[in-house]
């Protein structure tokens, strides 16, 4: 069953198109890769699907229930929760308000409420970082905090923009099993993500986003292996060269050995 | 423990203020009840502008509407005072949430100005409203004696604080500091944020409405541009900013340094006075930009703004 439908979506700042007619839909329990040179308009979608902007065409459903018209708040407490590329924490409360606070709106109280936020912290190692000012937490700290907050909210799908950005080699592994773990509990996931690394090793599917316009859809491995895709990060002149020799080098070589790893 | 010690300050404070009707003259008693209504307001003002960082330049209008709608009902429509007191209270917190919902759209320093306008609006529409008793202010009858007002604005300064302490302790706080914080991220974990911040600000306005309608009883005398200046609500501001805003006891501390520091200053010129309010503002934006006691606490209640950001910005 399709979590998550998007159709014909379209977002235009001013005159610049920045998304135009994206339509694909996520299977539950999938854990999908969303890939795309910057500026391609990834953000952007996460941003319309999670309702903190408004599509200037096309719908959204989630369950089969329109999200286009809703405010963000009610779409987060129907279970569709994110994280945001450029960290948003609540700097005035500590780890363990920020993680409270997510449960408590979606009606936890109590004990079940602190026992909840503890099983959450444990998750995502940041237990003894609890009482910390989230201010004063370090980047990757915070981007956890993000991920905690985010399924403190219960999801049925989560959006992950770029949440391993700028962990070392040490902590993406450590990243990489919790995701791992997300999805055997059967939360559906939309991953935005610049490391193949991760993309190919958590990714049931890759969708690749190039100036506002899907223009792939596949395995990852198939996906990677793509001319326009190759075309879309590296250049066309690139491709062309490359043309010649059936081995393809540079970015293709590169995703390949992250897929062998998988 | 922090708590404990604390509420044992608390107590203390809260005995001597209690004594001081009895122990001191009529005169303390004025300055003592102008203090206390100060407390109340700026701690209004801090459940806006300090706790969920919406900066309001227009809370004199919960003041003065409270102030003159309690007065028209009890003089014109002639209900007992009492009555017309809730009345206007209940009436001004409800003008507050509907007014909230659209003004509470605008962020920052278009707030402010927005805030700034609603004030001299409602000055307008009361000042040529018949029966708000128009531009010619109205009599109350003269009731109670001093030490009675005194007490009766001590105990909203008291509930102003105890409001504050509990909201602070709270998750309806905590929704109130996130939407500080960062509001695109409140609203990403199901806060809804529109309904959050109009209750703030209704709250704030209940509290500011409660000293007006004291403040005509006890005057006796109201007319809108006393009760509509705007200078009042830039002592709400900045005896919360001096104090600390976001704390239980910034406004209070705030309200009684202005109100002896404004003394001290009546006693040597009357001019000096608003000279010395404005040394004050400059002397807390430039050495206590987070307040009394922002800057010596952190975490929650003190540390509430960032390390570089201009205090009004919230």
């Amino acid at each position: 069953m399709a979590i998550l439908e998007v159709k014909g979506l379209g977002k235009d700042f001013g005159g610049l198109r920045v998304l135009d007619d994206i339509s694909f839909s996520l299977a539950e329990g999938t854990v999908t890769g969303l890939i795309g040179p910057n500026g391609a308009g990834k953000s952007t979608l996460v941003n319309l699907i999670a309702g903190s902007d408004r599509p200037t065409r096309g719908e959204i459903y989630f369950f089969s229930r329109p999200l286009h018209k809703l405010p963000s708040w009610r779409i987060a407490r129907l279970g569709l929760a994110r994280t945001f590329q450029i960290t948003r924490i609540f700097k005035d409360l500590t780890l363990r308000e920020n993680v409270r606070l997510a449960a408590w709106t979606i009606g936890m109280r109590g004990q079940k409420l602190e026992a909840e936020v503890d099983r959450l912290l444990a998750l995502t190692e940041l237990a003894d970082k609890a009482a910390v000012l989230s201010n004063d937490l370090t980047l990757p700290d915070q981007k956890r905090l993000q991920l905690a907050r985010a399924l403190a909210l219960q999801p049925k799908l989560l959006l992950l923009d770029e949440v391993m950005a700028g962990l070392n080699p040490v902590e993406l592994d450590k990243a990489i099993l919790l995701l791992n773990r997300l999805r055997q509990q059967g939360i559906t996931m939309l991953v935005i993500e610049h490391l193949m690394r991760v993309i190919m090793n958590i990714s049931d599917r890759v969708i690749v986003l190039h100036q506002g316009q899907l223009i792939a859809d596949g395995q990852p491995s198939e996906v990677v292996g793509l001319s326009q895709v190759q075309e879309a990060y590296l250049g066309s002149r690139y491709v062309k060269s490359k043309a010649a020799e059936m081995e393809v080098s540079g970015l293709g070589g590169m995703l390949n050995a992250g897929n062998q790893e998988s | 423990m922090k708590r404990q010690r604390n509420m044992f300050l608390a107590a203390c404070v809260l005995l001597l203020a209690l004594c001081i009707p009895p122990l001191t003259n009529d005169y303390i008693v004025q300055v003592g009840t102008e203090m206390a209504m100060y407390a109340a307001l700026a701690g209004g003002w801090n459940l806006i502008g300090g706790l969920t960082g919406y900066p309001s330049f227009g809370n004199v209008a919960f003041f003065g509407l409270g102030a003159m709608l309690a007065g028209a009902l009890s003089v014109n429509a002639h209900w007992p005072y009492w009555l017309a007191a809730i009345a206007s209270v209940l009436g001004t917190g409800v003008f507050a949430l509907l007014l909230g919902l659209p003004l509470l759209r605008l962020k920052g320093h278009y707030f402010s100005i927005a805030t700034l306008a609603l004030a001299q609006a409602t000055l307008a529409v009361v000042t040529n409203t018949k029966f708000l008793g128009g531009g010619m202010g109205m009599s109350l009858p003269i009731v109670g004696s001093p030490g009675i007002f005194y007490y009766v604005m001590l105990s909203i300064a008291v509930l102003s604080a105890l409001i504050t302490y509990l909201l602070i302790h709270s998750e309806y706080g905590n929704t109130l500091l996130a939407i500080k914080s960062d509001e695109v991220a409140a609203q990403a974990v199901g806060i809804n944020t529109v309904l959050a911040k109009s209750s703030a600000f209704a709250l704030s306005g209940l509290l500011g409405a409660m000293a007006g309608v004291v403040y005509a009883i006890w005057q006796s005398y109201i007319d809108p541009p006393t009760v509509f200046e705007p200078s009042i609500t830039v002592l709400m501001l900045v005896m919360t900013m001096m104090g600390g805003a976001g704390t239980v006891a910034g406004p209070i501390l705030g309200a009684v340094l202005i109100g002896i520091l404004t003394q001290l200053a009546m006693a040597v010129s009357q001019n000096a006075s608003s000279l010395v309010l404005g040394l004050g503002i400059i002397a807390v934006v430039l050495f206590l930009p987070k307040g009394i006691m922002g800057s010596r606490r952190s975490g929650k209640g003190g540390k509430r703004r960032g390390k570089n950001t201009f205090p009004l910005r919230g």
